[in-house]
C-alpha cells in the first residue's frame, strides 16, 4: 500500500513543495516537480512488551526442545537469551518503565525524564512509527521546522542550495507530543502547542553554546561507555528531583520558556502581530485552541496575562486562521457543523457559517456537528463534520475549507461590501483530503489525499483560471513526477492504525467518541 | 474452636442497601427541612480532572443561568416584568469556592458576608447534591429572615471551565482550601495550582480580588506558595493583613477539612495573595 501524503507545505520564497509521507520528507521543485532532496525521521524500535517477549523466549525454548538444530544457533539462542536478560534488568531499572519505545542506548538521557503524563488519548500516531506532523518554513525559506510524533522532536532544518539541500541544525525533543506550531518575534521563535495543553516558546536557532547538544551527531557522541555512567548519575539526580514535588523537573537542555497552559489538549495555536494604540509599538497576542471548545487569547510574550476567551463552539476547535487581509479577524472550525468568523480583539462572533448542507451535498448523507450520540453513531445515519484545515489565498482574499473524510474544497470568498466570507463553491476531490498547500504567485494549490485506488492519485494540483474558477491542473508533467516519487513510499502496517492514527485522527477528538464514562 | 471474628461494623453509605436513595428521596424531611445527612453522600476523594466526565456547563458566561441558583436575586424572566420587587438586583457571583466539598466554607461566610453572592463548585456529583439540599434545607429554615439565599453550589470541572462560568474580573475572592495534594510527580498537572493555572485564576479575579489557600500539607502549601509567588500578577498578602480578614478565620475552622485537621491536631498552611493590575505593555 502505498503512504498518502499526510503533510503538504508550500516554501513560496525557494518555489518549493515539501511533502511528508509518514516519516519521510521529499523536496519538490514546484515549477518542474523533479525531486531536490529528501530526508526521513528516524524511526525507534518499537519495544516488545514483556508478555511478547516472553512468548517469543517460549517459543524459541519449543523450537530448541524439537531439536534437529545446530548447536550454533543454539549458542545464539543462549546468547540472546543473555541478552535479553540483561535488557530486563535495564527495563527495571530504568525510570520510564511505561515507555513504549525502546530508546534506552540511543537517546540522552533527558529524554527521559517525561514524567507529568497522564495516559495518552487515541488519535496521537501510535504505532504509525515516527510520522511528521508539522512542516513550516521560515524567514523566507531559509529554515524548515519539522515536527515529528514518536519521539516529539522539533527539527529546525537549514534549507541550502534553493531546496536541494536540507541540513538538520538542531534537534530537541520536547515532555509532551506537540500538536502544533506558529511563529513569534519576526519568525525568531517557535511557539509549540503540546498534548498536555502547554504552549513552550523556543528560539529558532539555540545559543552557539547549546547547539553542540542538540545536533544529531552529538547525540550519539553521548553514547560512548562512559555515557552510561553518566545517564545514572542522572537518573539519581532526577530521583532526587523528583522527591522534592515543589518543582515540574523537566530538565529541557536547551532555553525554554513555558509559556501559558490549558487543562486539556491543544488542537490549533495561531499568533499575530499588529498595530498598538498611537505610538506604542506592535502588539503579539498567542491564540490557542483546545479540545474542550475555548479560543484563547493571550499576550506574548506575556502569556500569563490572558486577554480572554472566544467562546461559541459547541465541539472541539481544530482549526484557527487569521486572514492576511484583516488581522483583527479569525475564521475557526472544529467539530461542529458551522464555521465562526470573530473579531478577536473583543471576541465577539462577526459571522456564522452554517456548512451543514454543504458537506452533506457532496456525501449524500444527513449531518451534523457536535457531540458524539451513541445511538446516531451505530445506526451510521449522521455524518460528524469534522475542519481538518483553513487555508487562505490572500490575493483573491479567499478560504478553503476541508473536512475529515469529505472528499472536496471548499472555497469562501471574502465579501467587500458586507466583509463577510460568501459565496461558497465546491471542488470535487478523487479522494479525502489530508492537507493543502497554497501557491499564492500561481495562484494555485495543491491537496493531498487518500487515494481512493490503488493506481488514484495522492496528490492534486488546481489552478485559479480567474472570475473565482479553479481548474484541475492534475495531470501536469511537474504532478506526475512528483506522484511517481510519492509513490514510492510504502506503508505495510495495518491500515487502522495509520487511519485513526494519523489520517483520520482529528475527528476522534469528539466527546463521546470513546467508550462511555464511568460516572463516579 | 475458636469461633470468627466478629464482622467489623463498616460505616454504611447505604448505596447497597438501599437506604442512601430512601434517604435522599425522603420528601417528609425536605418538607421539615432537616439537613440532609453526609453519610448518605460519601464519595471517593479524588476526581480526574483530565476526564470528560458527563458535565454540564454554559458554553460562556452569558448562557449561565444565575437565576436556578440565586432565585431571590436573578429573578426568572417570566417574573422580571412583574412588580417592582422582583426585579434583578444588578448583584453577580463575586466569591468562588474551588472544590467547595460539603460547603462548610460558603455556608459559614453566608451570613458574614450577607451581601456577596457565594458560588461553591465541586466536582463529585454525590457530595455536590448533598451541598444542594442543605443548602435549600438552611433556605427554608431561615425563610423568615431571608439568609442563605446569597450561596449556591455548581458541580464543574473548574481546571477546565471557569471561563465559562466566570466574565473577565468579576470575582473578588477565590478560595482553594484543602485541595486534592497529588503527592505523586507525575499528577502535579492535576493540582489545581499550576503555575499556567494562576492565570486564569487571574483572569477571573479583579484586581485587587484576593485568592486564599489552605492546606494540612506543607509540601503542597510550598507548591501553592511557589506558583503564585513567581506569578507576575499577584502579590502575596503578609501575615499582619489577614489578621482582620473574616473569611481566613472561617477558613480555618468552618471547613469540613479545617476541622478535621483541628481534631487530628494537624497543623494548617495559610497563604492569600492579592491581584495586581495587568502590566502595561
Amino acid at each position: 500500500m502505498r503512504h498518502p501524503a499526510q503533510r503538504l507545505h508550500f516554501c513560496p520564497s525557494t518555489n518549493t513543495l515539501l511533502v511528508a509521507l509518514g516519516g519521510i520528507l521529499q523536496c519538490f521543485s514546484g515549477t518542474t516537480g523533479a525531486l531536490m532532496t529528501s530526508w526521513s525521521a528516524p524511526q525507534l524500535a518499537v519495544r516488545t512488551t514483556k508478555k511478547e517477549k516472553r512468548a517469543q523466549e517460549e517459543q524459541e525454548k519449543k523450537a530448541q526442545e524439537e531439536g534437529g538444530e545446530k548447536k550454533a544457533q543454539e549458542e545464539e539462542g543462549k546468547k540472546d537469551d543473555e541478552k535479553k536478560d540483561e535488557e530486563k534488568k535495564e527495563k527495571e531499572s530504568s525510570p520510564s518503565k511505561k515507555r513504549k519505545v525502546d530508546t534506552a542506548e540511543e537517546e540522552p538521557a533527558w529524554v527521559r525524564t517525561s514524567m507529568l503524563g497522564v495516559g495518552a488519548p487515541r488519535g496521537d500516531g501510535e504505532g504509525t512509527g515516527n510520522s511528521i506532523t508539522r512542516m513550516l518554513t521560515v524567514q523566507e525559506g531559509r529554515y524548515l521546522v519539522v515536527v515529528t510524533n514518536e519521539d516529539k522532536t522539533l527539527r529546525v532544518f537549514e534549507i541550502a542550495a534553493g531546496g536541494a539541500e536540507l541540513k538538520v541544525l538542531s534537534e530537541r525533543a520536547m515532555p509532551k507530543r506537540l500538536c502544533a506550531i506558529a511563529t513569534a518575534d519576526s519568525e525568531n521563535t517557535i511557539l509549540l502547542a503540546d498534548k498536555f495543553g502547554d504552549v513552550y516558546s523556543v528560539p529558532l536557532l539555540p545559543a552557539p553554546e547549546e547547539l553542540a547538544a542538540l545536533t544529531p551527531t552529538a547525540a550519539v557522541s553521548t553514547v560512548a561507555p562512559t555515557a552510561a555512567q553518566l545517564a545514572k548519575a542522572e537518573r539519581d539526580r532526577l530521583a532526587a528531583e523528583k522527591r522534592k514535588r515543589t518543582e515540574i523537573s523537566l530538565d529541557l537542555p536547551f532555553t525554554h520558556t513555558l509559556l501559558l497552559g490549558h487543562v486539556s489538549m491543544l488542537v490549533d495555536i495561531a499568533s499575530v502581530t499588529v498595530p498598538g494604540p498611537q505610538d506604542t509599538k506592535p502588539r503579539t497576542y498567542v491564540l490557542t485552541a483546545d479540545r474542550d471548545e475555548h479560543i484563547r487569547v493571550s499576550r506574548y510574550p506575556q502569556g500569563h496575562v490572558i486577554e480572554g476567551f472566544c467562546l461559541g463552539h459547541e465541539s472541539f476547535v481544530s482549526k484557527l486562521l487569521i486572514p492576511t487581509w484583516d488581522t483583527h479577524t479569525l475564521v475557526s472550525g472544529g467539530g461542529d457543523d458551522f464555521l465562526l468568523v470573530w473579531d478577536w480583539c473583543s471576541r465577539k462572533v462577526l459571522q456564522r457559517i452554517e456548512v451543514g448542507d454543504l458537506v452533506a451535498g457532496v456525501i449524500g448523507r444527513k449531518v451534523a456537528g457536535g457531540k458524539l450520540d451513541q445511538a446516531e453513531a451505530e445506526a451510521d445515519r449522521v455524518f460528524k463534520v469534522t475542519v481538518v484545515g483553513l487555508w487562505e489565498v490572500p490575493s483573491l482574499r479567499q478560504v478553503l475549507v476541508a473536512f475529515e473524510s469529505v472528499p472536496a474544497i471548499f472555497v469562501f470568498t471574502h465579501d467587500e461590501a458586507t466583509s463577510n466570507l460568501a459565496h461558497p463553491i465546491t471542488i470535487a476531490l478523487t479522494g479525502n483530503p489530508l492537507d493543502l498547500a497554497v501557491d499564492p504567485a500561481g495562484p494555485a494549490f495543491w491537496v493531498s489525499v487518500v487515494p481512493a485506488t490503488a493506481e488514484g492519485p495522492g496528490i492534486e494540483q488546481f489552478m485559479h483560471a480567474g472570475s473565482q474558477q479553479w481548474v484541475s491542473t492534475s495531470s501536469s508533467e511537474a504532478l506526475a513526477s512528483i506522484a511517481a516519487e510519492t509513490a514510492k513510499v510504502g506503508f505495510a502496517g495495518d491500515e487502522k492504525v495509520l487511519n485513526e492514527g494519523l489520517l483520520y485522527a482529528v475527528g476522534l477528538l469528539r466527546k463521546g467518541t470513546g467508550r462511555p464514562e464511568r460516572e463516579e | 474452636m475458636a469461633s470468627p471474628p466478629p464482622p467489623k461494623r463498616q460505616k454504611q453509605s447505604g448505596q447497597r442497601t438501599g437506604l442512601r436513595e430512601k434517604h435522599r428521596n425522603n420528601q417528609e424531611r425536605k418538607e421539615e427541612a432537616k439537613l440532609p445527612q453526609k453519610k448518605y453522600y460519601r464519595q471517593r476523594a479524588h476526581a480526574n480532572p483530565f476526564s470528560d466526565h458527563q458535565l454540564a456547563y454554559p458554553s460562556s458566561p452569558k448562557e449561565m443561568v444565575w437565576a436556578n441558583h440565586f432565585p431571590k436575586y436573578f429573578p426568572s424572566a417570566i417574573a422580571a416584568d412583574g412588580d417592582a420587587e422582583t426585579k434583578p438586583s444588578g448583584k453577580q457571583v463575586e466569591v468562588a469556592d474551588i472544590g467547595c466539598g460539603f460547603g462548610g466554607l460558603i455556608v459559614s461566610l453566608a451570613q458574614k458576608l450577607p451581601d456577596t453572592l457565594m458560588l461553591g463548585m465541586e466536582i463529585r456529583t454525590q457530595v455536590t447534591e448533598y451541598v444542594e439540599e442543605r443548602i435549600k434545607a438552611l433556605r427554608i429554615q431561615h425563610e423568615a429572615e431571608g439568609h442563605y439565599q446569597n450561596i449556591s453550589v455548581l458541580r464543574a470541572n473548574t481546571m477546565k471551565f471557569l471561563p465559562n462560568i466566570y466574565e473577565k474580573f468579576q470575582l473578588s475572592k477565590i478560595f482553594i482550601c484543602f485541595p486534592d495534594p497529588h503527592f505523586k510527580a507525575r499528577k502535579h498537572k492535576a493540582r489545581i495550582v499550576s503555575p499556567t493555572l494562576c492565570a486564569e485564576y487571574a483572569y477571573v479575579l479583579r484586581p485587587g480580588g484576593i485568592v486564599y489557600t489552605i492546606t494540612d500539607v506543607e509540601d503542597l502549601h510550598k507548591w501553592m506558595a511557589k506558583h503564585f509567588d513567581d506569578h507576575p500578577l499577584f502579590d502575596r498578602l503578609a501575615e499582619e493583613d489577614l489578621k482582620d480578614d473574616v473569611c481566613v478565620e472561617v477558613m480555618r475552622t468552618d471547613t469540613e477539612e479545617g476541622k478535621k485537621v483541628e481534631r487530628n491536631n494537624g497543623s494548617k498552611f495559610v497563604a492569600c495573595w492579592k491581584r495586581r493590575e495587568d502590566p502595561e505593555w
